[in-house]
């Protein structure tokens, strides 16, 4: 059976090159919103950090209908970390939207993505964005793309893919360059013909395949994906089971079944073959699981996802100031909150270690981890995470590490700086080309090298510096790196600190912290030049003699405090340090607070060392 | 400058114009790039290049080749250790 009312298409592409701003307009145009209804700027953000952040994280679903057929669109990803989400939306669609910005042209992330899907056979749309941008370079990314392609071995079919120029903001979309579009039509007609309608088989045995999760306090988890075979009714007796684990045969029941209009789900009877569904009732479905009749239990093949390269321990905040700002600080609470997100992120993985109180964290890099972080702080919780670490492989006894390809763009006169940093994080240069006045040069780099290298590559190209990574592959331990150059300034006393005790300590390196600021023995509140780490005291107050007046403590000028964001504080922290998070705060520690015990265990160090 | 052919390894060639515009080709790495010097290696050991207001125009270790830009007033081959052990224990 032919599906020609239906298409379900993906849009895929890089942070920041408007995704989701052209799915608002694609949802305006198709009138999924009553002209009166108020519609915030970026519709399908619905999550805060996304919003602030500017990029979307979970790969959410809406549809439009046009001429009489149901384009389900499934917005993914746009960063590289949350690629676990790309993968698995790619087996619920059978067409993709590549969007490329009109300036920056194809990057790391698009690269990944238009990989994943070229894998798996489907047809691509190439829609190049933001051309009313005053630095597009339209001719040269339309190249750009097309050297891509035959870089990933496109197919001749998908080497021809049709390019709609569209400008997401104007809500409007041309396939000639040359004649500028009135509103978004050229796409939907390109949709509707490039994309072939799926043939379906709506006779056989039903069959679902999950390729999301969702999680509602009514109805409980609501598994998301697309009806593979057959008609499925609400309230139909299944069972469910998984490629990977086919020995799994759970029965249960589909209580609701949900279908997609617009940005929101309506419940419906009955379903069949293609439409991408929500339903809800089978207690403990899980990414990957296939839901089946009773009669034909036959699991769906699913794509393998690629393995987390980068841990942390999470663990129960014990700093002095534990349990002020917090709603959520046990141990079960820690628990409970990040077993729950495994269900929604396939990317993750949580164990329990030999501590009670603390849990091994895996993800698939720096940002993927410190969003969870945020997310949880967010949430009223208080804990503690060590420094970022990479998972090493041991491959016939010799250590392998995770390598990431690391692509930059920067004006030519920092090209000298990038490499520079480079050398000293063992990056090798694999391409350079010129863009215009900007050099685009791509690393391999062990993923350990790119800790902390965000704000030192931002600093060094004054900002105007673009850089993206990708997971590569492992390779051979490529040997010791030079993590951090400074030490850490040390309160060791605890209380609230003064501006004598502050302007004291200051000689001796940047503060992180200001006057009134309460602190804790063993609490870092500043950065020292030297390689060692210095305890001072900034809760000193001058001591109050009749030679001396209160009021000359105004003539100390302090320095303006360095604020720290969670992803600096992560990249700061050293071995021996934790960072303690709470819903207010973020304050960095040593991992033993005492001064004394901490020395005697940095001298035990030395001696082991010696 | 004439050609260095070298007997292991990719291809190496490497032109000077005009002391402006260098270019090589069975490249395998570049090391260490700044306006008065960088460092290529290639089969044969690393080439150490000097000048001035040097740029960097393109580089595919894909392909070895290289190209640079600037006032350039120094080329000096250095063979691999591995070079200069085999001519000692010839």
């Amino acid at each position: 059976m032919l599906r020609d009312d239906l298409r379900n298409v993906a849009i895929i592409a890089h942070v920041d090159h408007g995704k989701t701003t052209l799915v608002d307009a694609m949802l305006r145009q198709s009138h999924t919103f009553r002209e009166n209804q108020a519609v915030e700027d970026r519709v399908m953000d619905s999550n805060a950090i996304e919003r602030e952040r500017g990029i979307t994280i979970l790969a959410k679903n809406t549809s439009v209908h046009y001429n009489g057929v149901k384009i389900n669109i499934v917005d993914t990803p746009g960063h590289a970390d949350f690629s676990g989400e790309v993968e698995r939306v790619m087996m619920m669609v059978n067409g993709v939207l590549v969007l490329v910005d009109a300036a920056e042209g194809p990057m790391p992330q698009t690269r990944f993505v238009v990989q994943k899907a070229l894998e798996m056979g489907h047809r691509l749309i190439i829609v190049v964005n933001k051309i009313d941008r005053p630095d597009a370079r339209l001719a040269e990314v339309q190249d750009e793309i097309l050297e891509l392609l035959l870089e990933l071995d496109a197919s001749d079919d998908q080497l021809m893919s049709p390019v709609v120029w569209c400008s997401g903001r104007d809500g409007t979309a041309t396939l000639d360059i040359n004649t500028p579009g009135k509103d978004l039509t050229p796409l939907f007609e390109t949709i509707l013909n490039h994309i072939k309608p799926m043939e379906v088989d709506a006779e056989g045995p039903e069959q679902i395949l999950c390729s999301s999760i969702d999680y509602n306090d009514y109805v409980g988890r609501i598994g998301i994906g697309r009806i593979e075979r057959g008609v499925v009714r609400a309230g139909q007796s299944v069972v469910v089971t998984n490629y990977n684990n086919q020995s799994l045969r759970q029965p249960g029941k589909i209580v609701n079944l949900y279908q997609i209009e617009g940005l929101g789900r309506v419940n419906c009877d009955q379903a069949k073959a293609g439409d991408i569904v929500c339903f809800s009732g089978l207690e403990k479905i899980n990414i990957g699981d296939t839901v089946c009749a009773p009669e034909c239990v036959e699991p769906h093949k699913f794509v393998k996802i690629t393995e987390p390269t980068v841990e942390m321990t999470f663990s129960v905040n014990d700093s002095p100031f534990a349990g002020k700002d917090g709603k959520w600080v046990t141990t079960r609470h820690l628990h409970d909150r990040l077993f729950r997100e495994l269900l929604r992120d396939v990317s993750l993985r949580v164990e329990e270690t030999d501590s009670a109180d603390s849990y091994r964290v895996c993800g698939r890099g720096e940002m993927h981890l410190s969003i969870l972080i945020e997310n949880m702080r967010r949430e009223g919780y208080e804990f503690q995470v060590s420094t970022p670490r990479v998972m090493y492989r041991y491959i016939d006894g010799q250590k392998y590490e995770p390598v990431e390809r690391l692509i930059v763009d920067v004006p030519d006169e920092f090209s000298g700086a990038v490499f520079q940093s480079m050398g000293n994080r063992k990056g090798e240069l694999m391409h350079m080309s010129a863009i215009g006045s900007r050099t685009r040069l791509e690393f391999l780099i062990p993923a350990r090298g790119l800790f902390g290298y965000k704000s030192e590559f931002l600093t060094s190209t004054k900002g105007e510096g673009v850089m993206n990574s990708v997971f590569f592959e492992y390779q051979p331990y490529k040997g010791d790196l030079v993590r951090r150059s400074t030490g850490s300034l040390v309160a060791f006393e605890t209380g609230e600190a003064v501006t004598y005790g502050l302007y004291n300590a200051q000689g001796r390196g940047a503060l992180f912290i200001g006057p009134g600021t309460p602190v804790y023995e063993g609490m870092v509140i500043g950065e020292s030049p030297k390689n060692e780490d210095i305890n001072v005291n900034v809760c000193k107050t001058k001591h109050l003699t009749n030679t001396r007046s209160s009021n000359s403590d105004d003539a100390l000028r302090l320095i303006t405090p360095k604020k720290m964001s969670l992803e600096e504080c992560l990249e700061f922290i050293g071995d021996d340090e934790l960072l303690e998070v709470t819903p207010k705060n973020i304050r960095i520690r040593k991992r033993i607070l005492d001064s004394e015990l901490r020395a005697k265990a940095a001298a035990k160090i030395r001696k082991g060392l010696a | 400058m004439e050609e260095n052919k070298t007997a292991a390894g990719g291809e190496h060639s490497l032109s000077i114009e005009n002391t402006k515009r260098i270019s090589a080709t069975g490249i395998e790495g570049v090391q260490g790039f700044s306006p008065t010097q960088f460092t290529l290696i290639y089969a044969g050991g690393k080439i150490v290049v000097g000048g001035s207001d040097m740029k960097m125009t393109t580089f595919s270790k894909q392909t070895g080749a290289f190209a640079a830009s600037g006032s350039i007033t120094s080329v000096k081959y250095l063979a691999s250790a591995a070079g200069i052990k085999n001519r000692l224990f010839k």
